[in-house]
């Protein structure tokens, strides 16, 4: 809703237009990211607005907002089926962070007040992550139980903090440290795009497919981003490869379609993160994407341009 | 009898004078719609519609379940808080209403989106030539060509379904300003060819009873055919090949852009895409 770098936000016509657009392609989920979607001058009057067009709408915010827009926040979900209207918020672990207590106090009233209608998000960017401070938000506030995890990817030509291949077992390995706690919590841990199948051990998988009935998957694919700017991109990492004018396209489908086509290109060049990704069985057969695509692309951008142009930024 | 549709205030009186005619009423809220109506049938007339001018905006108007089915022109200076708006909007889908909002404002373009988006019938008022006309442009895209269903926004839709090409078409109906469907009367039975006319004292006539000749009166017939100016001057709107939708509606307010102009000839080009689409069928294959 507002672009990171400029104090762009997006206009009525353009949600308007968005709302067209998806609903026109048979979609019925709106989800709003940012920047900090709820600093948005109008953003309790887009919800509203989505509301009437009846999305189910998915919120991504920090938590950390003006008591202001917590009242709203709060005004806005009452009566409201839980589905209609969800918060998915982003934490960092506060003391791995050093996180202010004033923003610590802010996440807290937020969860508070909002509880049942929030699921937590975690982005993994180190191996020594600690998850235990989520089960805590998630039994003292009544959380939604489940966990979105996800990992750090690249992003081609910037130099953002991230998880190397390399060190994805090793977070793997970690991560499973917590399927006690997962089941003591009643937790349903939820992967997020850029996991490797390789990265799991048999027994971790059989695990998992209990415990989630299989609803993990090891994908990685476009789920398309729109800015307020009507540009699209294929998901985060990606935010500046091969960005399309959203009025380029006349469904969903079509902008799918064509990252998928691009995706593909680059897994021609290079199968997936690890060397053994090309002659994998699971990623021929679809079961394993090969990890985020970032990684490959972020690699084609410093060697020499010998490979199809689709791959470079 | 004329077949020209008085609009006037619901004024006993008169309305007693214009028995058995079909009239528009102007009224100053929403909250005497019930007394119009009652005054209506009572003086033996019928309503085509009533006209309500608020200066709150739409938010602050409080509408009812039992005004629906009763024709409302609601013009407002804008939306308001559209959280104010949204509780109030189930209600507004069911009423016969369509919305007036100013093009002067900037936020109306995005309001008659909203509206129309919504399922509200809206229409954009061209107060003046403060238009931006790029903006306008979009919205009357968006309202003729846009993607999902949505609900009509004037005088798009309506010089939309009206235009054949062959001939001018006016869409000062959807404001109640065409001299050959209405004719504005005050209290006293004077009669002016538009609301500006009337606001100005500017009659054509000053009773009542020209009201069925009116069409045979010359300077009836000349203000009808007032278009005509435009071409004894070999210049602006006479060159203009949109000027038969808008029939040089802004000539005194066209800027050295000619941004009214490359409005209305895009318009034009919307029209035939709308008409089109609209026409088109499926064919079967042909033996």
């Amino acid at each position: 809703m507002s672009e990171e770098k400029g104090d762009e936000f997006l206009s009525w016509e353009n949600l308007i237009y968005v709302a067209d657009f998806l609903q026109a392609s048979g979609e019925n989920r709106f989800s709003l990211l940012g920047g900090e979607p709820t600093l948005h001058p109008a953003f309790t009057d887009f919800v509203i607005y989505l509301l009437e067009r009846n999305f189910d709408i998915h919120v991504f915010t920090s938590g950390i907002m003006a008591e202001e827009k917590l009242e709203e926040a709060v005004f806005l979900a009452r009566d409201l089926p839980i589905e209609k209207l969800t918060f998915i918020c982003n934490l960092n672990d506060p003391q791995q962070t050093n996180t202010s207590l004033a923003e610590v106090e802010s996440v807290k009233r937020f969860l508070h007040f909002l509880g049942p209608r929030v699921a937590l998000g975690f982005n993994i960017y180190r191996k020594d992550f600690e998850l235990d401070f989520l089960f805590s938000y998630i039994n003292e506030f009544g959380l939604q139980r489940s966990l979105r995890l996800g990992i750090a990817h690249p992003i081609p030509q910037e130099l953002n903090r991230s998880v190397s291949p390399e060190d994805i077992k090793a977070i793997l390995k970690r991560l499973f440290y917590y399927t006690r706690m997962f089941e003591r919590f009643r937790v349903k841990p939820g992967f997020d795009c850029g996991f490797p199948l390789c990265g799991v051990t048999d027994t971790q998988l059989a695990w998992l497919y209990r415990y989630t009935g299989g609803r993990s998957g090891f994908a990685c694919g476009p789920v398309i981003d729109i800015g307020p700017d009507m540009s699209v991109w294929p998901c985060f990492p990606l935010s500046s490869f091969h960005r399309k004018s959203l009025f380029d396209f006349n469904s969903l489908q079509e902008v799918l379609d064509y990252y998928r086509r691009i995706h593909d290109v680059v897994r021609c060049e290079v199968g997936g993160i690890f060397e053994e990704c090309d002659d994998c069985l699971f990623r021929e057969d679809g079961i394993c994407q090969g990890g985020c695509i970032a990684h490959s692309i972020a690699k084609f951008q410093v060697e020499a341009p010998v490979r199809l142009k689709e791959v470079y930024l | 009898m004329s077949l020209l549709i008085p609009v006037c205030t619901p004024h006993q009186k008169l309305l007693e004078r214009l028995r058995g005619r079909r009239l528009v009423l102007r009224i100053k809220s929403l909250g005497l719609i019930n007394e119009a109506v009652v005054l209506s049938q009572q003086c033996g007339v019928q309503v085509h519609c009533l006209i309500v001018a608020g200066s709150a905006p739409l938010e602050d108007f409080d509408f009812a379940q039992e005004h629906r089915g009763i024709p409302v022109a609601l013009f407002a200076p804008n939306l308001g808080r559209f959280r104010d708006l949204a509780p109030k909007l189930r209600i507004l889908r069911d009423l016969n209403i369509r919305i007036y909002l100013p093009l002067d404002r900037e936020e109306n373009f995005g309001g008659l989106r909203i509206l129309s988006s919504l399922g509200v019938p809206s229409a954009a008022v061209f107060h003046n030539g403060c238009i931006d006309w790029e903006k306008a442009a979009d919205l009357m895209t968006y309202a003729l060509l846009g993607r999902f269903r949505h609900a009509p926004i004037e005088p798009f839709q309506y010089l939309a379904e009206h235009y054949s090409g062959s001939q001018r078409d006016d869409f000062s109906a959807v404001y109640f300003n065409d001299a050959t469907r209405y004719v504005h009367i005050d209290e006293e039975g004077h009669i002016a060819l538009s609301s500006q006319d009337l606001e100005d004292q500017r009659f054509i006539s000053a009773q009542l009873k020209d009201l069925d000749s009116l069409i045979e009166n010359d300077e009836y017939r000349e203000r009808v055919e007032i278009w005509r100016r435009f071409f004894l001057q070999a210049e602006g709107c006479a060159y203009c090949e949109a000027w038969r939708i808008c029939l040089g509606k802004f000539n005194e307010f066209r800027d050295a852009n000619d941004g009214c102009s490359a409005f209305f000839k895009e318009f034009l080009e919307v029209i035939e895409q709308y008409q089109i689409l609209k026409t088109r069928k499926m064919q079967p294959w042909q033996p």
